[in-house]
């Protein structure tokens, strides 16, 4: 007969269970940076082919023109 | 490195450097937002008047359609998705003409005037703006088809060039904005009255689609809201839903369903109630709110008799019906 089962770490699980804490703190930070999609008033942005967009401005099939309605503001912390 | 607020709609973005709004076409590039889509149209085409809808306004005329990349509705059954869910760098197909090219091209090919139409116009609001004055200039008439997302100020502004808008209400149901479309219902609303105080003609649409925004109380309600804060001589557009995009899972909106919104609303007391896309109905043709008088015969988009007087009389009663006629 054996005692009550304990939980507990064993040296051989130690890697794996530092992958799950990597992995979910990668989608965390994933999470918190920001993805593709709106987050909503005052957040919503999207990332682009920055250097697809400037080169088509550049050649002329795009548009640089400056926009109306909008400031400057503080970079948010991100 | 500087983000930039854009005030144009009420998503409020803040747009890191090097990104762009939720519109994907506003992008901030070195700290100054750019109308990425200005004087480059992806869509252009003649339609008629009847198509935007616009049923009280010019009928039979031609109208200059152009539309841009990008939007900022994200409406799961968008019908130009490959238009208003990309960006302009997306985009294989992009026209050069400026708002002076537009206006030449307009009137060249005889039309009345042109429409900002397939994507939302809110998105290449300068773009819309610089062409509508010149249009104004030329003797033509400038026509928005828009859901009317966008903050008061910079609506306010547009209007003082626009004569006609037909906006596309998509729900009376902030639930509905929200899980289809991405975006608010009261933002909505607020600009439809600022449309109504700015003396632009006005008409509203509302897509049904099946078991999403057909339900007849809810049908009742917007048609009572346009009624009490828009006026009983609003027109007011029923069309029906097509399966696309991403809302390929549910049935086009049934005839049926079509009638009864719109028997709905004419009981509410809208005056002029249509129904889009079923070619042949009654309910495409315009009548006399005081006799029942067809004054106004469409099939289809096609206007095949109009007995308005030339002053936009009913012929029966000699009672003005509401619209810009000529
Ligand atoms: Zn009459």
């Amino acid at each position: 007969m054996t005692g009550p089962r304990r939980w507990h770490v064993r040296r051989r699980d130690a890697p794996f269970l530092a992958l799950v804490a990597l992995t979910l703190a990668c989608i965390g930070g994933f999470l918190a940076t920001g993805s593709d999609s709106p987050a909503g008033p005052g957040g919503g942005w999207r990332r682009i082919d920055r250097d697809a967009l400037e080169r088509r401005i550049e050649a002329g099939d795009l548009s640089g023109r400056e926009a109306l309605w909008y400031r400057a503001v503080e970079p948010a912390r991100r | 490195m500087t983000d930039v607020a854009c005030d144009l709609c009420p998503h409020r973005c803040v747009i890191p450097e090097g990104a762009a709004g939720d519109c994907r076409v506003r992008v901030n590039l070195g700290g100054r937002l750019r109308a990425t889509t200005y004087g480059r149209p992806s869509a252009v085409h003649i339609d008629p008047m009847e198509k935007k809808p616009l049923y009280h306004f010019l009928p039979a005329a031609s109208v200059f359609s152009i539309g841009t990349a990008g939007c900022n509705m994200h409406c799961r059954n968008c019908q130009n998705w490959q238009l208003s869910q990309r960006g302009a760098e997306e985009m294989e197909s992009v026209h050069r003409a400026m708002p002076d090219e537009v206006v030449a091209l307009a009137r060249r090919e005889g039309c009345a005037g042109i429409a900002y139409t397939y994507n939302d116009p809110v998105v290449y609001y300068e773009y819309v703006e610089d062409t509508a004055t010149l249009a104004r200039a030329a003797g033509l008439r400038n026509v928005l088809v828009t859901a009317a997302f966008i903050n008061r100020e910079p609506l306010r502004r547009l209007c003082r060039v626009t004569d006609a808008a037909t906006v596309d209400v998509k729900a009376f149901d902030d639930h509905f904005y929200q899980e289809v479309c991405s975006t608010r219902l009261k933002p909505v609303l607020e600009a439809l009255v600022t449309f109504r105080e700015e003396k632009v003609w006005l008409e509203v649409s509302n897509l049904l689609i099946p078991s999403l925004n057909d339900d007849l109380p809810q049908i009742r309600q917007l048609a009572r809201w346009v009624r009490d804060e828009l006026g009983a001589d609003t027109p007011f557009h029923f069309l029906g839903f097509r399966p696309m995009y991403r809302m390929r899972n549910l049935p086009p909106t049934s005839q049926d369903i079509l009638e009864r919104a719109r028997r709905e609303a004419l009981d509410v007391g809208l005056h002029h109630v249509y129904i889009g896309n079923l070619q042949g109905h009654e309910g495409e043709s315009t009548y006399c709110p005081r006799d029942g008088t067809r004054v106004v015969r469409r099939v289809g988009f096609r206007v095949v008799e109009n007995l308005l007087t030339p002053a936009g009389e009913c012929p029966a009663c000699r009672k003005p019906i509401a619209g810009v006629w000529q």
